[in-house]
C-alpha cells in the first residue's frame, strides 16, 4: 500500500475514535448545580418588606378581570361588585406573601382602581 | 398654473389660520392633562408614580426633568427635592410615569409632597399628597371612617324623608332609609367572612293601604370561589364575578302600627354579573357601567305577630331577586348623564301569608265608591313581587328629571295590586355669593 494511503486511513481511524464513550461524557459532565453556583451573585434576593407598585397592580387588575389601562377607572365605571372584588384583592396579597387588613381595602362603587393600587402596595410581608 | 385650493382642506386652513390670529398656540387648544393619581413607591422611595387619565397628553410634554417641580414638608419645614430623570416606559400601556427623584423620600417625618407638572403648554399643581397611603407609609388613607356619598347607590347610611302634619287630617309622609356597618372577621392572613347589621325603612302614605315595611337583620357575609369565570374567549365576554353568600341570621320584618311582625333566618346568594367587559382603555362615560346582580335565597319566617295569618309557626318563602344599573354620563350642555336602575324581588311563599288586594275595598256608604284606605287584609299563597325602576335624567349638573315606576311591596304587608308611576324634577345649585340670605331670613 502507497504511504500516502497508509497515512489516510490512519487519520481516519482516529477520526472514528475521538468520539467520547458514554462513561468518558458522564465523566466529564458538570453538575447542573455547580453551574448554577457559578452563576449565582451569592445571597438570594430578599423579598421587599411591602408589596410594591408593580406587584399592587397585576393584584388589583386581575381582581377587577380587567387591563392597566383603566386603573383611573371606578368599580362603578368597570361594573366590578366591591365585595368580591374586595376578597379577590385580599387574596392575591395574600398569595403573594404580603399582609393587609381586610377593612382597609376600598371598595365602594366610587373607589378607583388606583387608589386600590396605592393602599395595598404598602402591605407588610408576613 | 395656478394653484388650486382643496375645497376639504379649506375649513382646516381656516382654523389654523384663526388660531394664528388669536395668537393663540394649537396646543393650548388641547384638553389639559389630567392628573389621577400620585404616590411614593415604598420599595424604593425613590420613585414616585404618577397616573394620568385620557386623554393623555404625549411623553414629550412630561419626560424633561424640569418641568416637575417637587416639594416635600417635614417637621423641618418644607424643601424641594430635584427630579433625577422622568421614565415614561409604561406611559403607553397604563398612563404612568415615574419620577426618579435625586434623593429617597424620608420615612416617619414626611407630612406632605407637592407637586407641580410645569412645561411649555401646562401649569397642573396635583392635590397635596398627605395620606398614609399615597406617602408610602402605611395603608390607611385621609377618608377617615366617614365619608361623603355620591348617592343612594353607594352609600352606606342614606336616609330620603318628608312629613307634612295636617290640622284635623292625617299626616303625609314618605320615608326611604337604609342604614348597613360590615366588619371583618380576620386573623391574619386568614379571612372568615363579614359581620353586621342592615336595617331599611320604606313607608309612605297612599291612596290604598300603607305599604309599610320595617326590615332590620344581622347579617354574615363571605365571598366564595375565585376569580372571574369568563363566558367565551372574548376579550368583551360576559363575565361572572365570585358568587356571594349573605347569611341574615337574626332579623325581623314589622309594620309601622307593629301590627304585622316576623322573624326571618335566610341565607341568599348572589351573582354579580357583567354582562359585557369594558374596553381596555374605557373613557369612563358609561357610569355605571351595566352590571347585574342575581340573587336566590330561601327566607324561614316565624310570624310573632299578625292580625290575620296563624301566629307561632314557621314557614319558608323562596326568593328571587335581580338588580340592573346602568348609566351614561356625556356631560354636554343639554344632557349632563342618564342613569337606568332597577330592582326586583319576588317572594313564593309556601304557606298563605297576609296581603292586601284593593279590588276588594268595601263600598263607601258615604260616598258610593270603593274605599281603598279599608280594604280587609286576606290570605293566600300568591307570589310577592316588588319593582322599582327608576330613569333619571339630568340635562344640567344640577337640574334634572326622574320617571320613577313601582309596583307591589316589601314584607311583611303585601299590596297585591298597586302599579304608580312617579315623575320628580330635582334642582339644586347655589349661587357663587349669599343670594338667599339677602332675601330670605335665614
Amino acid at each position: 500500500m502507497a504511504p500516502g494511503k497508509k497515512v489516510a486511513k490512519k487519520a481516519s481511524r482516529a477520526k472514528k475514535n475521538a468520539k467520547l464513550t458514554e462513561a468518558e461524557l458522564a465523566k466529564g459532565t458538570m453538575p447542573h448545580a455547580d453551574i448554577v453556583e457559578l452563576m449565582s451573585t451569592g445571597t438570594p434576593d430578599p423579598k421587599p418588606p411591602t408589596l410594591g407598585h408593580a406587584k399592587a397592580i397585576v393584584i388589583v387588575c386581575a381582581a377587577a378581570n380587567t387591563g392597566p389601562g383603566n386603573l383611573p377607572r371606578t368599580l362603578s365605571q368597570l361594573g366590578v361588585n366591591g365585595v368580591a372584588f374586595k376578597k379577590s384583592v385580599f387574596d392575591g396579597v395574600g398569595q403573594a406573601g404580603y399582609f393587609i387588613p381586610f377593612d382597609q381595602i376600598p371598595n365602594a362603587p366610587t373607589t378607583a382602581l388606583i387608589t386600590v393600587v396605592t393602599v395595598i402596595q404598602n402591605a407588610d410581608a408576613v | 398654473m395656478p394653484m388650486q385650493c382643496n375645497s376639504k382642506l379649506r375649513p382646516i386652513r381656516c382654523a389654523f389660520a384663526l388660531a394664528a390670529l388669536l395668537g393663540l398656540p394649537l396646543s393650548l387648544l388641547a384638553a389639559k392633562p389630567k392628573i389621577v393619581a400620585a404616590s411614593v413607591d415604598p420599595t424604593n422611595r425613590s420613585m414616585l408614580h404618577i397616573l394620568f387619565d385620557s386623554p393623555r397628553p404625549t411623553a414629550a410634554s412630561l419626560q424633561d426633568k424640569v418641568f416637575w417641580i417637587v416639594y416635600q414638608k417635614t417637621a423641618a419645614g418644607s424643601a424641594r427635592v430635584l427630579v433625577d430623570h422622568v421614565e415614561t416606559t409604561d406611559f403607553d400601556s397604563t398612563g404612568e410615569i415615574v419620577l426618579d427623584m435625586t434623593s429617597p423620600f424620608p420615612i416617619t417625618d414626611l407630612k406632605e409632597i407637592d407637586i407641580i407638572l410645569a412645561n411649555a403648554s401646562d401649569f397642573i399643581e396635583i392635590p397635596a399628597l398627605t395620606s398614609q397611603a399615597e406617602l408610602g407609609a402605611g395603608t390607611r388613607t385621609d377618608t377617615g371612617a366617614i365619608a361623603k356619598s355620591k348617592g343612594k347607590a353607594d352609600s352606606d347610611v342614606y336616609f330620603s324623608g318628608s312629613y307634612t302634619g295636617v290640622q284635623g287630617g292625617d299626616p303625609v309622609y314618605d320615608i326611604d332609609a337604609f342604614a348597613g356597618y360590615m366588619h371583618a372577621i380576620q386573623h391574619a392572613t386568614s379571612y372568615y367572612g363579614s359581620v353586621g347589621f342592615y336595617g331599611q325603612i320604606r313607608t309612605k302614605t297612599s291612596a290604598v293601604v300603607d305599604p309599610d315595611s320595617f326590615l332590620t337583620y344581622l347579617v354574615y357575609q363571605y365571598p366564595i370561589g375565585h376569580g372571574w369565570w369568563n363566558l367565551g374567549t372574548s376579550d368583551r365576554a360576559p363575565s361572572f364575578q365570585k358568587p356571594i353568600l349573605s347569611f341574615r341570621a337574626v332579623g325581623a320584618e314589622f309594620s309601622r302600627t307593629g301590627t304585622q311582625v316576623n322573624l326571618i333566618s335566610s341565607p341568599v346568594l348572589t351573582f354579580p354579573i357583567r354582562p359585557i367587559a369594558p374596553p381596555t382603555r374605557a373613557s369612563g362615560k358609561v357610569d355605571p357601567w351595566p352590571q347585574i346582580n342575581i340573587g336566590l335565597g330561601t327566607e324561614f319566617v316565624y310570624v310573632k305577630k299578625s292580625i290575620l295569618a296563624p301566629q307561632g309557626v314557621w314557614h319558608t318563602r323562596g326568593l328571587a331577586s335581580g338588580t340592573f344599573a346602568t348609566g351614561y354620563s356625556p356631560k354636554l350642555k343639554i344632557c349632563d348623564s342618564i342613569t337606568l336602575t332597577s330592582n326586583y324581588q319576588g317572594r313564593f311563599t309556601s304557606s298563605p301569608e297576609i296581603f292586601y288586594d284593593s279590588k276588594f275595598a268595601p263600598i263607601d256608604p258615604t260616598t258610593g265608591k270603593p274605599n281603598p284606605k279599608k280594604t280587609p287584609p286576606m290570605l293566600g299563597t300568591q307570589p310577592r313581587h316588588d319593582i322599582d325602576t327608576k330613569l333619571t335624567y339630568n340635562f344640567l349638573p344640577f337640574t334634572g328629571v326622574t320617571f320613577e315606576h313601582t309596583y307591589g311591596s316589601l314584607p311583611p304587608i303585601f299590596n297585591k295590586t298597586q302599579n304608580s308611576y312617579a315623575f320628580g324634577l330635582t334642582v339644586n345649585f347655589q349661587f357663587s355669593e349669599f343670594g338667599r340670605y339677602s332675601i330670605l331670613r335665614p
